[in-house]
Formats: C-alpha cells, sequence, structure tokens
C-alpha cells in the first residue's frame, strides 16, 4: 500500500513538473545547427526566399546567414513580413530538414 | 551480390539476436541507430543490401525478444500482456514452454504473412484511403472498448489519461529519445522494481518438448488474422491491444487459454514487423521504425526489391526460431542458480545508463530531463502494477498523443 501510495503521487506530482519543464522555451539555432537538433523543438530566424502553396499546406522556404531550410505549415497564411522566426520540431524529409511549424512570429 | 545478400542475412540474425535479448529495448529505437548507420554506409554496399540486413534484424530481435521479457521480466511494449502469463508459466517451471510458444507462433506468422502479401498488395491501395479518414475515430472506439472491458473502469481511464498525458510530455520534452524513458520505464523498470521488491526466485525449470494441438491453436490464428491488420495500420495500438481485440472479435477470448495466448502474442509480433514492410511497398506508409530506415533507403521499392525482402523474411525467421531454442534451452537451465534480484537490479541500472545516453549524449540537461520523465514512468507503471490493471492501458501515452495529432 506504500509503495502504490508512493507511485501513484511520484505520478502525478512528476507529470506536473514535467508540463512545467516542456513550457520552457525552444533552443534557438542557426540553420548549419539543424543535424544536431533532429526531432527536437526548435526556433529559427530567417528571411523568406519563397512559397510554395499546396492544396491544404504551405512550404515556406527561409534563409539565415547560416543556410536555408524548409518550413512545413500546416495551414496557408498570408504572411505581411520577409523576416520570420519560427518555432517548430525539426524532421528530416528526403534526406533535407526541414520545420513543422508550430507557431510563426514576425521577427522584426 | 548474393553473396553480400547471403551476408547482410547472417550479420542481420546475430545482431537482432543481441539487439532481442537485451531487455527493453524497442525495435524503433535500434532502426534510428540502424538508419544513422546505414546512411554512411550506403558509400560501400548498395541499398538492398542494407535493407536486407535491417529486415532480418528486426525480424530476428521480433523472436528473441520474448526472452528478456520472460525469463527478466522487462517487457517492451509489444509484448506487455506476455508478462502474465509468461511469468505465471515460469514460476510453475514452465518458462521454457512459455518461450518455445512465442517462437512457434512467430514461426507460424512467417506463413500468414505470405498469405496476407498478395492481399496487401492488391487491397489496401484500394481502400486505404477510406480507412485513413477513419483512423481517430477506431483509436477512440479501441481505447474505449478495451476500458470499459476492464473491471475497475474508473481505475482503468485514469491511468490511460495519466499515460497520455506523459506521451504528450514525451512529443514534446526536446530529448533525442523520448520512447526509451517512456515505454522502458512503463513497461519495463516497474515491472523489474516490482520482483526485486517481492523477492522472486526462479524455480528450477522443465525442459519438455512443447505440444501444440492443431485446433485450439487454429482459434489462435484466426484471432490473428484479425489483430494484425489492425496493429498494421493503427498508429499508437500495440501487439497486446490488438490481441485482445482480435480475440475478442473472433469470439475466442473465452477459450484463448495462457498457452494460446502468447502463441497468438508471438504471432503478431512477426506479423506486425513482417507486414510493415509490405505496407510500406503497397501504400508508402511506414508502421515500424525498421520500415522508416527501409524507406529513407530505398523510397521506392519495385517487386524484385519486395521478393528479396519476402525471402529474407522466410530465412532470417527460420534462422531465428532455431537461435531462440538453443538460447532459451541454456538460460532456461540455468536461471533458478542465478541470483534473480541481483540480476534484476543488474538491468535496472543498465537500463538507467541507456536512457540517460540515448536522451542526449552529449548534453547533461538533456540525459536528466531522459531520467526524470523515465522515473515517473516507472512510479506510473508499478502504480498500474499495484492497482491490479491490465498494464495495455498505459499505451494511453501513444494512443492519446496520435488521436490528438490526427483529428
Amino acid at each position: 500500500m506504500n509503495l502504490l501510495k508512493i507511485s501513484l503521487s511520484t505520478s502525478i506530482i512528476g507529470i506536473f513538473i514535467l508540463l512545467l519543464i516542456i513550457q520552457k522555451s525552444p533552443e534557438k539555432i542557426y540553420i548549419n545547427q539543424s543535424e544536431d537538433y533532429l526531432n527536437k523543438i526548435v526556433q529559427i530566424k530567417g528571411n523568406i526566399k519563397n512559397i510554395k502553396n499546396y492544396n491544404d499546406f504551405q512550404i515556406i522556404k527561409i534563409k539565415d546567414s547560416t543556410g536555408e531550410i524548409n518550413i512545413l505549415i500546416n495551414d496557408k497564411l498570408n504572411l505581411t513580413s520577409k523576416n520570420i522566426s519560427v518555432i517548430g520540431i525539426l524532421k528530416k524529409y528526403n534526406q533535407d530538414y526541414e520545420i513543422t511549424a508550430e507557431k510563426i512570429y514576425y521577427a522584426d | 551480390m548474393l553473396i553480400e545478400i547471403i551476408i547482410a542475412l547472417l550479420f542481420g540474425c546475430v545482431v537482432g539476436t543481441f539487439t532481442g535479448l537485451i531487455p527493453g529495448i524497442h525495435i524503433n529505437l535500434i532502426s534510428l541507430l540502424l538508419l544513422s548507420f546505414s546512411i554512411s554506409l550506403l558509400n560501400i554496399f548498395s541499398p538492398i543490401v542494407l535493407i536486407v540486413f535491417i529486415v532480418s534484424l528486426s525480424i530476428t530481435h521480433t523472436f528473441l525478444d520474448f526472452i528478456p521479457s520472460i525469463f527478466l521480466g522487462a517487457p517492451d511494449e509489444d509484448s506487455i500482456l506476455s508478462v502474465l502469463p509468461g511469468h505465471r508459466l515460469l514460476l510453475n517451471k514452465r518458462g521454457y514452454e512459455a518461450i518455445v510458444l512465442t517462437l512457434k507462433g512467430s514461426l507460424t506468422s512467417i506463413f500468414i504473412i505470405l498469405i496476407l502479401t498478395p492481399l496487401f498488395i492488391f487491397l489496401l491501395p484500394k481502400y486505404y484511403p477510406y480507412i485513413q479518414n477513419i483512423i481517430p475515430l477506431i483509436l477512440i472506439i479501441a481505447s474505449f472498448y478495451l476500458i470499459f472491458n476492464e473491471e475497475k473502469k474508473l481505475t482503468a481511464l485514469i491511468i490511460f489519461l495519466l499515460s497520455g498525458f506523459l506521451g504528450i510530455i514525451s512529443f514534446n520534452i526536446n530529448i533525442s529519445e523520448p520512447f526509451l524513458p517512456l515505454l522502458t520505464g512503463l513497461f519495463g523498470a516497474s515491472n523489474i522494481i516490482i520482483s526485486i521488491k517481492n523477492k522472486i526466485k526462479i524455480p528450477q525449470q522443465r525442459i519438455n518438448k512443447v505440444k501444440i494441438n492443431k485446433k485450439p491453436f487454429l482459434k489462435s490464428i484466426t484471432a490473428s488474422l484479425i489483430a494484425s491488420p489492425l496493429a498494421s495500420f493503427l498508429p499508437g495500438l500495440g501487439s497486446s491491444q490488438s490481441a485482445v481485440i482480435g480475440s475478442e472479435i473472433s469470439g475466442e477470448n473465452e477459450s484463448l487459454n495462457e498457452k494460446e495466448f502468447l502463441f497468438l502474442l508471438g504471432m503478431i509480433n512477426t506479423i506486425v514487423m513482417g507486414l510493415s514492410f509490405i505496407t510500406f511497398y503497397s501504400i508508402k506508409k511506414t508502421r515500424t521504425g525498421a520500415a522508416v530506415a527501409v524507406s529513407e533507403l530505398i523510397p521506392e521499392l519495385t517487386l524484385n526489391h519486395l521478393f528479396i525482402i519476402l525471402i529474407t523474411i522466410i530465412f532470417s525467421g527460420l534462422l531465428s526460431f532455431l537461435i531462440g531454442i538453443k538460447i532459451s534451452k541454456i538460460i532456461a537451465k540455468n536461471i533458478h542458480k542465478m541470483n534473480y534480484s541481483k540480476l534484476s537490479l543488474f538491468v535496472l541500472i543498465i537500463l538507467f545508463i541507456l536512457v540517460f545516453l540515448f536522451s542526449d549524449f552529449f548534453n547533461l540537461i538533456g540525459g536528466l530531463k531522459g531520467i526524470f520523465l523515465f522515473i515517473i514512468s516507472t512510479s506510473l507503471g508499478i502504480s498500474c502494477i499495484l492497482l491490479r490493471i491490465k498494464r495495455m492501458h498505459l499505451m494511453g501515452c501513444l494512443l492519446i498523443p496520435t488521436i490528438i495529432l490526427l483529428i
């Protein structure tokens, strides 16, 4: 019974602490650091190079001083500024890195 | 080329034997490591040779991963339900029999894979688009079905939801391999800690010839024909849950005894792996880490590639069966001589080290986050065992995030 109480309270308190931990802001990286952050949530700042529109998603190519990367957006946005900051999960698609965007901010 | 393929097949069996015997390590983790390793090997070997190695390794792994699950009590999420019937047989001096049953199940699954292959090739492309739209609904129904089948429904629901929270956290915790601490904690370390606490002593095992009566095992095969496609299509649904649903739908659950259930679990474990390659060929969907690795090496499989993959499945399956019988016999003969608590403690320490290393090799903070997630997952796994709730409800950790992602 004691072990049950300990394990159950550890689980519930631990889940709350972990929820607080994941609220922490993502790693801010440059595009050429992508290899080290695969499958992690990152924040990248850059200028929009081009936008490709598909039926229900958009792919935006952005560049910073170190390289270029595609951003996959499961929506269609009408971005009014060229300088953006993207938060999302860094993944690999067809040997190239890309970010599945969760949040996009205007950087200027 | 033929010699290279044969060597790759044999080498896959050897490596798969080692990975299968490491407790708590899931094949998806091995596949991810393999993928990064394989891409650098592309300069030396052709992609098909590397694919043969990956297929052979993953099939061998599915044959052998029941050995640590049953003998050491450290299951991965695909063999959760095996803990109860498997451990029951182990404590009844029939651990060897338990392993042989899962091995025979895995061996039988090769024939089932061959039977299902043409169906998957011709029918899946036609019907998958319709199935795809209702996957979240099927997952929700399956989750509620399993929860409401439990005696303590509210407790099962709470465990399912807590696991779901833990799953959502793991998807966002920003470490390299979040599923290693999550699944190893929920299904592996929790079981080990309980067995250390209970000071389990393993009796001397009997090595008998394991007889399988055809008629009752045909029931398991029928159940596997329903369960395997479920586990192959539905993300987040593990082999164990599919086994329960399959045996319920086929109306066989009442009469499936522990021997038949172990046979069924062995079958589903290997069928899901084998069919994941066929599914990738027919609809380009990758349900397992090994299939992801294959898709990265050859994005467009041809019929010739598929033929080589099927031959690899057959030969690696036959070899793994023989290897599994030999190894389980050696372990069964000697396990009573070992100090089970010390052995369990040793395995627990190994799991801690693996979690720390794989969470973030170069970053202390990442490693500590992994360890913390591992401790919380282990606590939830222990709670589930002590509350006497079936551990398959802990699969909420994958099901809830998947449902949220798909809706």
